[in-house]
């Protein structure tokens, strides 16, 4: 009676329905994905054909959550790629899609994404709630950005504190959690604290001798250069920090440590290094304002 | 108390009847059937029991392989009589596979609708379907006049770059035309044609006076030497146009030659397109099935992985926060 049971179980040998996906929807994360990569080479052009064949996409899928994802991913590229004019248009269209369709996630991204935006150009824009503890690490990253460029140190902290507590794995996190650590650094010196300062920006550089993020690494070193002032790390980290921003092609960031070195080479007394420095800081001043990349606020 | 027993045996009889009665049923064992026949050019893609499938969707099976008297091979296929309807004359058979390490499987389609009902023990055309070796025999010509076609590129790039070639001779050419004109010979043209033509007006103001012969003299040597300025300027811009002008025609004609070998390139693969778009769908169902059955390994406890909860798919970008100092 058991072994009829059993076979009566396997007679009836029906297939499984296979599992339906919407090609659309496949092809969208395809494309985000191949955007995602071409950001992290800084490929922008790559990256923001990538991210619009994605919109495409999530249009003829026919689903909002996707929408939304590519209209914010192709304002987050904007923004890296220092257009922040284009990137505006694409996160309020991202605001409204995800505001409609009740996506509370994307939606506190794109109001942050903006309000970073705004903040930097020291426009005014609409308070951003505090996120939830269960939200992503990104939108507490940005939470936090956001908190210390207004000044808000204990906000601040808190969401960087946060980021580092996410317990995910992988090199997008570990990025955000390398950025926690430099925010805290930057915080930590505006309070004096020198040490928590230096702590955290040793542990910025190692994690992007870890993950390669380079234009962090090369933030940490100028910052390194004004925590070990009147130490030799202090002109080997400004060193480096020029040498990364001139492969990197960062003016600015060229600028800045340029400046330093200049102080430094005054203070040393040191004639010959001064005069290379000033002339190399004029090219580079010409180069800046042709470009006008001398005030203006890249990326938030 | 025998009855009893009896109509304990008689239940329990009946209902191992019942049973089997559904298993039958469901394993179609009393169902009617037909049979079709194909004729591929070899057996080594069947057996006896193969599923014969319509649209993903099993009819029937392999139910015998024969080697005919001339050779010829005859797979006979049994096939449910309920879905007899849906095929028309026309049908195709055909093998496939169902991803990367699923069984062969025998396909049959539904043939032309406007033509009727296939008919019992009737031969239907096999297809073979094309694999990838045979697409990249087919890709082959394609690479090679690809292969051609970076060669011109590659010498139409050294051509361009020869320091001693056409082209950078007739930049240098047009440089030195387009210098010429800003360079000091015009300007001591410009100077003496104005000084002339205030000389003129001297000479027109002053007609009456005796020395006006002498100074319309003076001034007609001036523009004789404004005329002598310009002569070789204009000797230099016929000479020169002339050659930079058949420069660029060898140009223009390198260009069309590069552009005959794109359009050969570019017809090769739309000829190969038709089957790019399968063979690429093929691949991503493969490579799909192999990251879910690898990520199923990682997981087993056989194999000492635990089971992770499923990230959520979201494919929103990090922020790009600027942490400079």
């Amino acid at each position: 009676m058991l072994l009829l049971l059993l076979l009566g179980a396997c007679g009836g040998n029906i297939d499984k329905p296979a599992v339906i996906k919407n090609p659309y929807a496949e092809q969208m994360k395809i494309f985000s994905r191949n955007g995602a990569d071409a950001m992290r080479r800084e490929r922008w052009v790559s990256a923001q054909s990538s991210f619009e064949r994605a919109l495409d996409a999530a249009r003829l899928a026919h689903n909002s959550r996707l929408l939304a994802t590519a209209w914010y991913n192709l304002g987050i590229l904007h923004v890296a790629a220092a257009h922040p004019s284009l990137a505006e248009p694409s996160l309020k269209e991202a605001k409204t899609v995800a505001h409609s369709d009740h996506l509370p996630i994307i939606l506190i991204r794109s109001e942050l994404a903006l309000a970073l935006i705004y903040a930097r150009a020291g426009k005014s824009y609409p308070e951003v709630n505090k996120p939830d503890d269960s939200l992503p690490a990104d939108v507490h990253m940005s939470a936090a950005r956001l908190a210390q460029l207004k000044g808000q140190g204990d906000l601040a902290k808190e969401a960087y504190m946060r980021v580092l507590r996410k317990g995910e794995h992988g090199r997008v996190i570990m990025k955000m959690q390398a950025e926690a650590h430099m925010g805290l650094a930057l915080l930590a010196y505006a309070e004096n604290d020198l040490n928590g300062a230096r702590q955290h920006n040793g542990i910025v550089l190692k994690l992007c001798e870890k993950i390669g993020a380079p234009h962090l690494a090369a933030h940490a070193l100028l910052l390194r250069a004004d925590l070990y002032v009147g130490m030799p790390d202090q002109k080997k980290s400004l060193n480096q920090a020029w040498k990364m921003y001139q492969v990197l092609n960062d003016v600015k960031g060229q600028y800045d440590s340029l400046q330093k070195l200049i102080v430094l080479a005054k203070k040393g007394k040191d004639v010959e290094a001064l005069q290379y420095l000033q002339h190399t800081l004029d090219g580079l001043e010409k180069t800046k304002t042709s470009k006008g990349q001398v005030d203006s606020a890249h990326k938030p | 108390m025998k009855r009893q027993v009896g109509w304990f045996v008689m239940l329990g009889i009946g209902g191992l009847v019942l049973l089997l009665l559904i298993v039958s049923v469901r394993s179609n064992v009393f169902a009617k059937k037909f049979y079709l026949y194909v004729s591929p050019p070899s057996a080594s893609s069947f057996y006896v029991g193969q599923p014969v499938k319509f649209q993903g969707f099993a009819i029937g099976g392999v139910d015998k392989i024969e080697l005919l008297h001339e050779g010829d091979v005859r797979i006979t296929l049994r096939l449910l009589e309920r879905y007899r309807h849906m095929l028309h004359q026309g049908a195709i058979v055909k093998t496939t596979k169902e991803g990367l390490i699923g069984e062969q499987i025998v396909e049959v389609t539904a043939g032309e609708a406007d033509r009727p009902i296939v008919n019992d023990k009737v031969i239907l055309a096999y297809e073979s379907e094309a694999s990838l070796d045979q697409l990249l025999i087919d890709m082959k010509p394609a690479v090679a006049n690809a292969n051609i076609l970076l060669k011109e590129l590659s010498d139409l790039a050294k051509w361009m770059n020869n320091p001693d070639g056409d082209v950078r001779v007739a930049m240098a050419s047009l440089r030195g035309l387009s210098s010429g004109f800003q360079g000091e010979e015009l300007k001591v043209v410009v100077v003496e044609f104005g000084r002339a033509l205030k000389e003129l007006q001297v000479l027109v103001s002053t007609m009456g006076k005796q020395k006006v012969m002498q100074n319309f003299s003076k001034s007609l040597q001036s523009m004789t030497q404004v005329m002598d300025g310009i002569q070789p300027l204009s000797e230099a811009l016929g000479k020169d146009g002339a050659k930079t002008v058949e420069q660029m025609a060898l140009l223009m004609k390198q260009v069309n030659t590069l552009s005959k070998a794109l359009s050969i390139v570019a017809s090769d693969l739309s000829e190969l397109t038709p089957e790019l778009p399968a063979l690429a769908r093929e691949s991503r169902t493969a490579i799909e099935q192999m990251k879910t059955l690898l990520q199923g390994l990682e997981n087993s406890w056989l194999l000492g992985g635990s089971r992770q909860q499923k990230r959520v798919d979201d494919m929103a970008v990090p922020p790009a926060l600027d942490m400079r100092p």
